[in-house]
């Protein structure tokens, strides 16, 4: 058993000193930086372990909104929806990786979902047309959200073949491409996208000054 | 005076305590150049004036389940004529409405029924009125950005002196587009049956051949008689809405508006500024 352990030890531990940083640089078609990206890595040769988290995530409600407008998971990762507002919702997915919802609900009150299917889900609420927030269910643990600088890291990946997977909302289709890491890559990787974003779209949400009337 | 008291002293306060349930409070000011106040029809008896108005209005919902739900709440106006202060008026009174909507989403279409009324306080006494009206209205998406309202509404607005009574039918169909994040464009046609006022300098017997009422009037600071009559009115409206921040927007709007009956024929011109506020 002794020496089969210390294999597995040095196997690990070389594996380990190998693994790489991969960097995202986001941007969009005049260089501004990309927030909100989800970017993942699929392993091609190799599927990757996915292990969702023990504790559920949250997604709040609060001031009408919901807490987080991306929030990128593993499969099998169960979210909390507490209403923290002053006021009820009802919270709904359409989106066929997973359809659901929840009676209206009083604030205080939470909705528990466990999302069991790689794709994107898109919430909103029924009482607030403006609410939106999506979840994408990843069937990869190696993934990462771009912030508001539009870069995004992914660490400790090991080496071999991978397809780099971008998504944002406003992305009609998601970017791909494949990359290979070698063992001999001990220094951060950087992927640099450029992304043909669609005009923003979402329900605006102030009130509307209305006119006329006769007299 | 009396009504003003009240909303100050009992309604606002009431509302500001309700404002921490499910209420949703808003207000819109709203300040109106109306090329045509007195709806006349003649060059010489048409007067433009400004109008300053404010709403204040607020309502709690109610589920009935999921796809119903009961607002009931209550509006306060107030509306301002610095040239002629005799149209000055304000109202109080309560809103009621149900609200269906066929399925679940944003792009679910919905079906309102909206029951309104009013006692109305204005500074003219002829002009202190009771008012009522009832709205049917279909909301329907047709995209994030694109959304079309038609209704039809019944209003009935009894005043102290017949004179100044209307009750009309309306039908009107809206048109919104959001342009981009903080933009959106909208057009409305409205079709109007119903009681109007026009106002004139004596003689005018084709209008006193029309009239169903008429009685002498100085509220434009000049002699003039004031025709009730029962007239049609189409008018097309174009708005822009700019939103600040997420709980306020901003409105111009022009609308044009023929008014006819026999041989009357007059035209308003509404150009207006709206800032709204929800709370």
């Amino acid at each position: 058993m002794r020496p089969l352990a210390f294999v597995c030890i040095c196997a690990a531990i070389s594996l380990r000193a190998s693994a790489t940083d991969v960097a995202f640089r986001l941007v969009d078609a005049v260089g501004a930086p990309v927030a909100d990206a989800v970017v993942s890595l699929v392993a091609l040769d190799a599927p990757a372990k996915i292990s969702p988290p023990a504790e559920p995530l949250e997604i709040a409600q609060n001031g009408q909104e919901f807490s987080t407008f991306v929030t990128p998971l593993v499969v099998g990762t169960t979210v909390n929806f507490p209403n923290e507002d002053k006021v009820s919702h009802q919270v709904y997915s359409l989106s066929p990786a997973k359809k659901f919802v929840f009676p209206l609900y009083k604030p205080g009150t939470r909705g528990t979902v466990t999302f069991d299917q790689p794709g994107v889900v898109a919430l909103g609420c029924n009482i607030h047309d403006w609410m939106r927030a999506y979840i994408v269910v990843l069937g990869t643990p190696l993934f990462g959200k771009s912030a508001r600088d539009g870069t995004a890291t992914i660490t400790a990946v090991a080496p071999g073949f991978y397809r780099a997977e971008v998504w944002h909302p406003r992305l009609g289709k998601n970017e791909t491409r494949e990359i290979s890491l070698a063992a001999s890559d001990i220094t951060a990787r950087t992927e640099s996208f450029t992304l043909a974003l669609k005009p923003d779209r979402r329900i605006h949400r102030s009130p509307e000054g209305s006119g006329g009337g006769y007299k | 005076m009396k009504l003003f008291r009240a909303a100050f002293f009992i309604v606002l306060p009431l509302l500001a305590r309700a404002a921490g349930a499910d209420w949703a409070p808003n207000i819109t000011t709203n300040a109106t150049w109306n090329s045509n106040a007195t709806n006349a029809n003649r060059l010489s008896d048409v007067i433009g004036a400004l109008a300053l108005r404010a709403d204040l209005a607020s309502s709690a919902r109610f589920a009935l389940d999921t796809d119903d739900a009961v607002f009931a709440g209550i509006k306060l106006t107030a509306e301002a004529w610095p040239r002629f202060d005799g149209l000055d008026h304000a109202s109080l009174g309560p809103r009621l409405a149900w609200q269906h909507k066929f399925g679940l989403g944003a792009h679910a279409p919905v079906f309102s029924l909206e029951l309104g009324g009013d006692a109305i306080a204005a500074r003219e006494p002829a002009r202190r009125a009771r008012a009522g009206s009832a709205r049917v209205a279909v909301r329907q998406r047709l995209d994030n950005a694109t959304r079309v309202i038609l209704a039809q509404e019944f209003s009935r607005h009894d005043t102290r002196d017949f004179v100044f009574d209307r009750t009309g039918a309306e039908t009107s169909l809206e048109v919104v587009r959001d342009l981009d994040e903080r933009w959106s464009l909208s057009f409305t046609a409205r079709w109007r049956t119903g009681d109007v006022q026009s106002y004139a300098t004596p003689p005018r017997p084709e209008l006193v051949a029309l009239a169903k009422i008429r009685q002498p009037n100085t509220t434009f600071d000049r002699p003039m008689v004031v025709y009730s009559l029962d007239a049609r009115s189409l008018s097309g409206g174009l708005a822009a809405t700019r939103t600040l921040g997420s709980d306020t927007s901003l409105t111009f709007r022009y609308e044009w508006r023929q008014t006819e009956r026999g041989p009357l024929r007059y035209v308003n011109q509404l150009v207006s500024a709206i800032l709204a506020r929800q709370f």
